[in-house]
């Protein structure tokens, strides 16, 4: 009887263990899928083509998941991934009073400087965050193509260091999966990062416990800009360029990936490693899309299902957890 | 008991002519109110009197309109929830702030999580949950032995239980708690109310809210009845019987509510 007891626990735990982090296993099976279609896939130097190409978007996932944790959502990731690489492009090429071994610092301090932009209107002023990130998500895109006079940056105006951190394999692959411990450690081990959830789950109860919620929204918009300007600076150097219409296609991915890794809409919960699951999952979709030369129109197409399939998904998952848990 | 010695000490927590609007209403209408060191208040009065308000207002979840608090007979302004610990104020809010998708651990420690002592930006898991289960154990709460469960699986007595574990985690100096026995069984009223008496044991003053006369009159030194923003009775328990202070204050409700 006891033994039964033991084993039935066991199986439980188990299962809840894979429903958490079930991101992984679909990941392996879609890859497998795709790889049957297309055994290009299966090849190691291929594999790790597709680490390296989902690192760029990996960043801006990053952005939105701490967003999502937080409760609120940033739908001007994407254009402030494309405004920060643009004016630090424009600086790097027609200014030369940045020193090159600096200059990476330029995007995360742009995209810095645009996330305090929201997250003093959504933090301190308590605009509503759909409609400031909306509204800056059009002021950044527009932004972005002033200041590139309609063209795009080739990578030969900019210097060879700024341009390594996107565009060397290894240095990429490795600082990316840094990065994702560093912020792993900050939300779950740090009082900053747990306050992250506990805004997520909800502000009223936050202020009452003496977490400032005007405070922690600031940061988070902050963070969130931060990370896009990062990922503007790993799109930089992945294209070798600064193509005038660059993060136009981060926004929805980043969603896609940060509700198929099991963060919640509503607000507080998700775990940012199993972020990487989902990234890499969007990663081999599209390099799959690539080897067939899919056009990007379609590729948009296909993106909205996959955030739509990600929230059933999401949905189906939260309720079988939540059914285990509650008989425990 | 401490109120004899009212005229010779100074209170611990002085209040002097507490106003607060929410918009038109006018939620407070010039409350005073004295707590000496090691006392129990038992704050009563209708839904809406505004006893949480005043609580809120003590433990910086908002700010008054105007008015006086002293702490130790030094005028303080509480302008947040820090200030109020700061001074050695802790509350058990009416609204049971957990956040749901928290486990038990965090929960009891919202805001004030302990760090590691020699890294000293990092949580200290290990910590939290052993105090969690000590503390939860010691109040006899089932919940003592799964600190790491979420809190939106446990039921209201049980969340209610937590609220209290966190009150009685950081006691200091003034302990307030909004409807702590709501929800509860026989056993957890008990808890409670034992729990206030050991307050008292150790210096430590309390306001205690609560809808049930018996529990209220079991361990408060003192009755304060609010009415419709006013202070309309402020009375040392000793003096009266349970059934004398019934009457005293359903008769002092209807004539405030005749009056307005
Ligand atoms: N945040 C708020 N916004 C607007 N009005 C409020 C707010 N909080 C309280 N009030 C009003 O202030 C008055 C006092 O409310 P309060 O919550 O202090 O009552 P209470 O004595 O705690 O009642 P209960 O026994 O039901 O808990 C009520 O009229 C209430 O509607
Ligand atoms: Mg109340």
């Amino acid at each position: 009887m006891k033994v039964k007891d033991k084993e039935f626990e066991l199986k439980q735990n188990t299962l809840l263990f894979m429903l958490e982090n079930a991101v992984w296993p679909l990941f392996i099976m879609i890859y497998l899928v795709l790889g049957l279609i297309q055994p290009v896939i299966f090849s190691p130097t291929f594999f790790t083509y597709i680490i390296y190409l989902s690192i760029p978007l990996g960043f801006a996932i990053i952005a939105q998941t701490i967003c999502l944790i937080g409760g609120v959502l940033d739908l001007s990731t994407g254009s402030i991934v494309g405004f920060s690489a643009m004016i630090a492009g424009v600086m790097l090429k027609d200014f030369n009073f940045v020193p090159p071994y600096i200059s990476f610092i330029l995007p995360i301090f742009f995209g810095l400087l645009c996330g305090m932009f929201n997250g003093y209107f959504i933090g301190f002023l308590r605009l509503n965050p759909f409609i400031v990130t909306l509204a800056t998500m059009m002021a950044f895109q527009g932004l972005k193509i002033i200041i590139a006079g309609g063209f795009t940056i080739p990578g030969s105006y900019l210097p060879e260091i700024y341009l390594f951190p996107g565009s060397d394999t290894t240095f990429s692959i490795t600082s990316f999966f840094i990065t994702i411990l560093l912020v792993w450690i900050f939300l779950r081990y740090t009082r900053l990062g747990i306050h992250i959830y506990v805004i997520g789950g909800s502000q009223d109860v936050g202020h009452m416990m003496g977490i400032d919620p005007k405070k922690m929204l600031f940061l988070i918009f902050s963070l969130s800009g931060m990370f896009s300007g990062l990922s503007g600076l790993y799109y930089t150097g992945f294209n070798r360029s600064v193509p005038i219409t660059l993060g136009n296609e981060v926004l929805f991915p980043t969603f896609a990936a940060a509700i198929i890794s099991g963060v919640s809409l509503r607000g507080g919960r998700g775990n940012i490693l199993n972020v990487v699951g989902g990234t890499l999952l969007l990663g081999v979709i599209e390099a799959f899309l690539v080897t067939y030369a899919v056009s990007p129109e379609a590729r948009i197409v296909g993106y909205g299902f996959i955030v739509l399939i990600a929230v059933l998904f999401n949905q189906f998952r939260d309720n079988v957890r939540d059914s285990i848990l509650r008989r425990i | 008991m401490n109120y004899e010695h009212e005229l010779t000490e100074v209170p611990l927590l002085k209040l002097r002519n507490i106003h607060k609007y929410f918009g038109k209403v006018h939620a407070l209408k010039g409350i005073d109110l004295d707590i000496y060191e090691g006392e129990i208040i038992g704050l009563i009065g209708d839904n809406g009197a505004g006893k949480s308000t005043l609580t809120k207002i003590i433990a910086g979840a908002i700010r008054k309109d105007s008015g006086e608090i002293y702490w130790n007979g030094r005028k303080v302004e509480i302008k947040n929830v820090n200030d109020a610990r700061r001074l050695g104020i802790e509350v058990a809010f009416q609204e049971m702030t957990l956040i749901d998708s928290l486990d038990i651990g965090l929960n009891i420690f919202l805001g004030r999580e302990p760090l590691n002592h020699k890294i000293r930006f990092l949580l200290d898991y290990n910590k939290m949950y052993e105090e969690a289960r000590r503390i939860l154990k010691q109040l006899g709460l089932r919940t003592w032995n799964n600190p790491k469960r979420e809190v939106r699986f446990l039921s209201g007595g049980e969340k209610q239980g937590i609220v209290v574990a966190r009150a009685m985690l950081f006691q200091s100096k003034l302990v307030i708690l909004d409807e702590p026995t709501r929800n509860l069984s026989v056993a957890g009223v008990r808890m409670v109310l034992d729990f206030i008496k050991s307050l008292k044991e150790k210096k430590i003053a309390c306001i205690f809210i609560s809808h049930t006369l018996h529990h209220v009159y079991e361990v408060a030194d003192r009755i304060v009845l609010l009415s419709l923003g006013r202070k309309i009775l402020d009375v040392p328990k000793s003096q009266y019987t349970v059934e004398e202070l019934e009457n005293i204050i359903i008769e002092k409700t209807m004539k405030q509510d005749v009056s307005v």
